[in-house]
This record gives structure tokens, C-alpha cells and sequence, in this order.
């Protein structure tokens, strides 16, 4: 799917009632959103209903969209805080299979091959698992950052916090994931 | 409060690998590692965590969950028009007005009505549709036109006097009815006379084409954003006393020239993102975990949510005043360098941070004036003469503005600045996007990706703007556009931001304001004809600005702005007093942070010396 409208345009539209334009912002962020929310929350099926609810109330309250802002971010938001509130105790981490249907698509990233290639099954989801160990804050910081590719600036607005807070943060994280990935190694 | 010198941390090569140091933090973590293995071993080891986790498997979402969200838009699309009836039934304002939706069965024919013409509009454009089976929907009826009642019928804040333009009840479910058959309905004399569907979306088709292709021009929506062309964004900085910030007197400034200000407070992304860049390009945001010992952090509207400007007795100083270096000291000196104690501390201040948070709170209800306000921002949309009037009466009331610096921002010049940056990874000017440090050329991940992506979008807006780049294009493209609304928002800024975040310098891009005209000469002006006031005010802001050309030519205005063109202006008003050497005290260190321990518990501020 190849759509050229911008985000603005396909708001637009949507404000006037053309459902296809809301659609198109739909296709466009489902699977970034829908990825993020899983690690943030630890389960894949509270990310799908998460991330349904938070498209709904983004279309039915799209007129409160302020347009100088990033849809996405805005978009976000309402996810995030919709996953924060939804109230569910951590259930038992769900396994993203990649052999599920779902659909795989590219990871976000094609960097240097870290030390521990991700290519078994179980180190992936010792990988998921070690983030859904985290500590919530420790854990938000981590998906904004690393999956969401957001700076320090947008984490700190996104969680309002100060961006000292971010970067203490975030350090904590990476060194807990650090212990929690070396003992995966044997 | 003592001068804290610069000390790196391991929480700086965690913000290394995120390119997110200032250029003295970068300069001091890099002689670190050089001499340093461990360090390097640490950096590595970070960077290392940061790959695995950006390589995680990305998966689809499943075919079935986007059919299902399709369905609950569906649904949401009849709440809204139900919704509209609603408003209707209560006397309120509705734009469905006369509709019985939700009423009688009638008014669920015309729900059902309405959502089988959104259907029929949804297959007649080109774009993909969530629903297979939408696509295979031929409709019978012509598409409503660009801007028809019926496609503003959806929406929660009804229009007056709407008329719909119904199509027959669906027989079942399938192809979209005729408006034949809806003429046939025994309807109400007092039901809405429908509209007439317009021939197919192609007026709609017609309007994305216009708006790919000419960007700059005017729209004929009025609910579209406006494109500015390239420098019409200013940021004007100003220092003013605490009690100018604490009463807002800017407000009167804005309202006095026409330019309604919104007081509830908005994220800074709302800031374009040019200026945004521009401001994180020159002055890196560095600030410390400051919210342990600061406790003080208020909202300056009251509210716990946003973030604050406010500090109770931190105070800064211009760098060179203080002695200290533009970077700011940093935080976790006093914090172990092992992992392991690192993990255990951890613990302990985020606590500290939830402590903190909730004492924040409770600090609101507390008296305003025990605690000084760093500053605040205020993003401005408004034409340039009313630009200009604003500055102009600021600057002749220095009892309350003073050290007026207005600094025009380029987004050509970003855009180069980016490309630059992608292309030789240079670690200064990230201006705040998460560039990988020691990324090699050649290497691409998601950070420079984003890079690379940003750079991009801007630099093929730069070239289209470009291509009008001489002034009659300009100036007829600009006369085109409008401003919809002269509107100002305050902008929430992290706290330390108006610390680290200065006017230009005088080798940089802006320069000062100086006085338009002394005041007898102004009046003077004034008496004559307003629009001679005005324009000589717009002049002398042009004729400064295009000062900026002997110094950097590149963030010079590309034509004088005209009265009428639309301009964002971000004012950023630091706290004059704050600035004084005298109370400097520069934003919390860790080594604050032990002391104020004992001073959590207390609402009172805290000491400006450890």
C-alpha cells in the first residue's frame, strides 16, 4: 500500500466524514503501534486491544487534534495512556511467535548484528521476556526509545518527565537488560 | 550553591550512544573512553543491549484485527451521527438538525442511510479501504460532494442548518440505494431536504492532486493547514521579570494586536519542527535528573500534568557569566559505576522520582510566590504586521521586556544542516534527533533512519521552495495564504530547559532588537493612519532581520515578510531575575540529590547552597 497523502491531508479528509482517509492513517501506523504496545505491555493480545480501542477514540476525537502536531505522537498518547490505564495485571508474557499468523515484517532495524544475534526463537523471547521484567518506567523509556526511535526530548514530553529523568532512566534499563541478556548467553 | 564541575558518569555513555550530549559533554565522554577501557567495554556493552532490543521481529498486525477495527469505525461513524440527533433532541446546536436519528425507526434508516453513502464514497476514492468488501460495493448513487453536509455529518460538533443527502434504506447491506428510492420515503415535511450528490469524488481527487503539487498555495478548505514558505518562522527571545511572567502580561502584548492566546498549556511538539531543531541545534538539552532534590516542580496553570517551568530556588546564569560550561554538571557522579550497585540504586531514586512527583502535587496548592518561574514559551501563529506591532510595543516597555533578540529560522539551512549530518555523521547539530554515535558510513539503523528520513522530507520541501525562490514568486504565494486564525498557545518545556536554551550569541543567528523609534516619534507615527504605524513597524522588523545576511547569510529571510503572511513565532521569555549571577545556582546535580533527601518531606524550598 502506497498511499502519498500526508497525515494533514488524510486528517482533513477524516474531519469531513471521508472515512477511507482515517483508513489510510489506519494502514499506516497498525503494525508500528501494534509492535510497540506488545512490548510495552508484555502481551499481544492486550497490544491488538489496545491498540483498536486507541484508533477508535483517535477517530472520534480527531477534531481535538491539534494539526501542528505529529499524528503518530498524538496517536501514541492515546495508546499509551489507554495501556497504562487499562487496569490488567501483567499477565504471563505472551510469545510473539514468528510462526504464527501474523504476518513478519522487517525489523526496525538493519544495524550492525549485535553480539547475540537474534536468530533462535528462544532468544527472542528471552529478549521480550527481559523487557517485560522491567520495571514499568524503566520499561516505557526502553519501547520509546529503542522501537519508537523517539530522543530524549520526545520521551520526556510523551511520559512528562524531565529529560534528566529520561537519560537516568534509560541507563538503568539498558544496564538491567544487560544483566538479564548475559545470562541468556551459555 | 557551588560550581559543580564537569565529571562524566555512566549514565553519559548510555546518552553517548543515543548522540544525545552536549558538544563539552561529547568532547569530555570521548577523552573518557579513549583512556579509559572499562569505558569503552561499558559503551559497547550498551550499544550491544540497544541492537538487540531495535532487532526484535516486527509482526503484522492479523488480517482479522484490521476487519474488526473496520467494523468498529462503522460503528463509531452511527455514534457520531446518533450523537448529532442527540444535540439536536436537547435544543443544543446540532448540525443534523431535523434528523430523527436515534428517534424512531426512521431515524435508524437514516443512520443506515448515511452509512452506506460513506460507504459508497469510501469505494469511490482511490485509497485502500480497511474492508475488501467495501471495495466490491458499486454504488448506485453519486458520491457527496467535497465539503457536503452529508460528509460532515459524521462529525461530533454538528454544523447548523445541515441538510443530508440520504439514500434509501439498504435493502441488505449490499449496493449503496438510489436517491430515487429515497424520494419515495414518506418523510416528514419537517426532515432536512437533502443535498444533491455531487458526481463522484473526483473534486476530492482534484484537491490531492492540488495540494501535492502546490504545496504553498492556498487551499480552498479552511480547516486545511496553511504551508508556510521557508523563514517565516521567528523565535524572538526576551528576558522578563518573575512578575511579568507570574501575571502573563504577554498576554496583553498578544491581545492588544489581535492574537487570541489559548492558556491551556500544549506539548512542545506542537512547535514546528524547524524551529524546534533549530533551537536544539545550538543550545543542547542536557538537563541532569534535576526532579529528585527540585520537588518544587509546579505547574504554572495548576495542574499536576504538565510539566512545569518552575524551580524553587534553582536560579541560572548565562554560561559565561557563571564561568561554568554551557553543558550542564551532571548528574550520577556520586552513583556507583558497576552494573550491580548501579541496579541497586536504581531502586532507591525512582522511588525518589515518584516521591517527587506526588510532592509536586501537593506543591500546587501551595502559595505561587514562593517559587520562581524559570520562564515560558509561547508559540504564536499571526500575520507579520501583527508580529511586528507586538515587538514593537514590547520593546518600548523594557520595564518588562528587555534584551529582545529575534532569530529567523531557516528550514533550508536545517535541512543542509541534516544532510550534512547524514551524510558525514557528524555528532554536531543533531539538534535532537537520536543519531548513533560511532555509526560507520554505510551502517544504517533505525536512528539514522529517522535521520535520514526527516532529511529528506525537508530536503525536497527545500528544493520545491526553491524553485520559487526569488522574491515575486514568494511574495504572490505568501499574499495567497492566509492565517485562519491569529492564535498563541504556551508551550510546556521540560524543567532546566530555559537554563540550557539561550538567545543566539552575537556571532549567531539572531541579533537585537533595537528601539523602532523613540517614543514621541512612535505616537507620532501612530496618529497617522494606522495601517502607515503598522507598516513602519513591519519595516524595521525586516530591515533587522535582514541584518542576519551580513552574518549568516544562510538564515537570513529569503524576502521581507509581508504584512499579511503568515508567520510562527515562538517567545521564549526567560526569567530576567533568575539570570542573575548573583542567584546563580544551575539546575539540581546528583550531589543534590543526597542532601535534599532530608528535605522531601518539607514543602519548603530548597536551599540554593548545598
Amino acid at each position: 500500500m502506497a498511499d502519498q497523502h500526508t497525515d494533514a491531508e488524510c486528517i482533513a479528509k477524516a474531519r469531513q466524514g471521508e472515512r477511507a482517509a482515517f483508513d489510510t492513517l489506519v494502514l499506516r501506523y497498525q503494525d508500528r503501534l501494534f509492535n510497540t504496545l506488545a512490548r510495552l505491555m508484555g502481551s499481544s493480545d492486550d497490544a491488538l486491544d489496545i491498540a483498536q480501542d486507541a484508533f477508535v477514540q483517535a477517530y472520534v476525537k480527531l477534531d481535538t487534534f491539534k494539526e501542528t502536531a505529529a499524528f503518530y505522537t498524538w496517536l501514541y498518547r492515546i495508546a499509551f495512556n489507554l495501556a497504562m490505564s487499562h487496569g490488567r495485571k501483567r499477565r504471563p508474557l505472551t510469545i510473539m511467535d514468528t510462526d504464527d499468523t501474523t504476518r513478519n515484517i522487517e525489523p526496525a532495524s538493519t544495524a550492525v548484528s549485535p553480539s547475540e544475534p537474534l536468530e533462535s526463537a528462544e532468544r527472542v523471547a528471552g529478549v521480550q521476556a527481559a523487557i517485560h521484567d522491567l520495571a514499568d518506567e524503566h520499561r516505557q523509556v526502553v519501547v520509546l526509545r529503542e522501537l519508537e526511535g523517539c530522543d530524549y526530548e520526545q520521551i520526556a514530553d510523551i511520559l512528562e518527565i524531565p529529560i534528566g529523568t529520561v537519560r537516568s532512566r534509560l541507563f538503568r534499563a539498558r544496564a538491567c537488560l544487560k544483566e538479564k541478556l548475559a545470562t541468556m548467553v551459555d | 550553591m557551588s560550581q559543580t564541575p564537569f565529571q562524566p558518569d555512566d549514565e553519559l555513555l548510555s546518552a553517548y550512544i543515543d548522540g544525545e550530549l552536549s558538544a563539552d559533554e561529547l568532547r569530555a565522554v570521548e577523552e573518557w573512553i579513549a583512556t579509559d577501557p572499562a569505558a569503552q567495554a561499558l559503551v559497547e556493552e550498551l550499544r550491544n543491549v540497544s541492537n538487540t532490543v531495535q532487532s526484535l521481529p516486527r509482526t503484522a498486525v492479523p488480517a482479522e484485527w484490521t476487519a474488526q477495527l473496520a467494523q468498529r469505525l462503522d460503528e463509531a461513524t452511527s455514534s457520531k451521527t446518533s450523537l448529532g440527533a442527540k444535540h439536536e433532541e436537547n435544543g443544543q446546536a446540532g448540525g443534523i438538525a431535523s434528523l430523527p436519528i436515534g428517534r424512531s425507526k426512521r431515524g435508524w434508516w437514516w443512520s443506515a442511510a448515511a452509512i452506506a453513502a460513506a460507504v459508497a464514497v469510501m469505494a469511490m476514492l482511490p485509497q485502500a479501504n480497511l474492508n475488501d468488501q467495501v471495495a466490491k460495493n458499486t454504488p448506485t448513487t453519486k458520491a457527496p460532494a467535497a465539503g457536503s453536509e452529508l460528509a460532515r455529518a459524521p462529525m461530533l460538533e454538528g454544523t447548523e442548518g445541515e441538510r443530508m443527502t440520504m439514500s434509501a434504506p439498504p435493502s441488505d447491506g449490499a449496493a449503496a440505494p438510489s436517491l430515487d428510492a429515497l424520494a419515495t420515503e414518506d418523510l416528514s415535511a419537517d426532515m432536512p431536504t437533502p443535498p444533491e450528490f455531487a458526481p463522484e469524488a473526483t473534486p476530492e481527487r482534484a484537491d490531492f492532486a492540488r495540494m501535492a503539487e502546490a504545496p504553498l498555495a492556498a487551499t480552498a478548505e479552511p480547516t486545511a493547514p496553511v504551508e508556510p514558505v521557508d523563514n517565516t518562522y521567528l523565535i524572538v527571545w526576551c528576558e522578563v521579570p518573575p512578575e511579568t511572567l507570574r501575571q502573563r502580561e504577554i498576554n496583553n502584548v498578544l491581545g492588544d494586536n489581535g492574537i487570541q492566546i489559548d492558556d491551556r498549556t500544549e506539548s512542545w511538539l506542537a512547535a514546528a519542527e524547524p524551529v524546534r531543531q533549530q533551537i536544539a541545534m545550538r543550545n543542547r538539552i542536557a538537563v541532569e535528573n534535576s526532579s529528585g532534590p527540585r520537588g518544587r516542580v509546579r505547574s504554572v496553570e495548576g495542574t499536576a500534568s504538565r510539566e512545569s517551568a518552575a524551580a524553587s530556588t534553582r536560579s541560572f546564569a548565562p554560561a559565561e557569566a557563571t564561568g561554568r560550561s554551557a553543558s550542564p554538571p551532571l548528574a550520577g557522579r556520586n552513583q556507583p559505576t558497576t552494573s550491580d550497585a548501579g541496579v541497586g540504586q536504581e531502586n532507591d531514586l525512582d522511588e525518589r522520582d515518584r516521591d517527587n512527583k506526588q510532592q509536586d502535587e501537593e506543591a500546587d496548592a501551595e502559595a505561587d510566590e514562593s517559587v520562581e518561574i524559570e520562564g515560558e514559551t509561547i508559540l504564536v501563529d499571526a500575520t507579520a504586521d501583527q508580529i511586528a506591532s507586538c515587538l514593537a510595543a514590547m520593546q518600548n516597555d523594557p520595564g518588562n521586556y528587555a534584551s529582545i533578540t529575534v532569530e529567523p529560522v531557516s528550514k533550508q539551512a536545517i535541512a543542509e544542516q541534516l544532510i550534512q549530518n547524514r551524510r558525514g555523521g557528524a555528532a554536531a547539530g543533531r539538534a535532537g534527533l537520536s543519531l548513533r554515535m560511532g555509526v560507520q558510513d554505510g551502517e544504517q539503523n533505525a536512528d539514522d533512519a529517522a535521520t535520514v528520513d526527516l532529511a529528506d522530507s525537508m530536503e525536497g520541501k527545500v528544493a520545491m521552495e526553491a524553485q520559487a525562490a526569488n522574491e515575486a514568486e514568494i511574495s504572490q504565494q505568501v499574499t495567497e495564504l492566509q492565517v485562519q486564525r491569529p492564535q498563541a498557545r504556551r508551550l510546556q518545556r521540560p524543567k532546566d530547559w530555559y537554563y540550557y536554551n539561550t538567545a543566539p550569541q552575537d556571532d549567531q543567528q539572531g541579533i537585537p532588537l533595537p528601539v523602532y523609534q523613540d517614543a514621541n516619534s512612535k505616537v507620532a507615527a501612530e496618529d497617522k493612519t494606522l495601517a502607515n504605524g503598522k507598516t513602519a513597524k513591519l519595516e524595521e522588523l525586516n530591515r533587522l532581520v535582514k541584518q542576519q545576511q551580513q552574518v549568516r547569510p544562510q538564515q537570513s529571510l529569503q524576502a521581507p515578510l509581508k504584512e499579511q503572511q503568515p508567520v510562527q513565532v515562538l517567545f521564549v521569555l526567560r526569567n530576567s531575575r533568575l539570570s542573575n549571577p548573583a542567584l546563580s545556582a544551575g539546575p539540581a546535580t546528583a550531589s543534590e540529590i543526597a542532601p535534599a533527601e532530608a528535605m522531601e518531606a518539607s514543602p519548603a524550598p530548597a536551599s540554593e547552597s548545598p
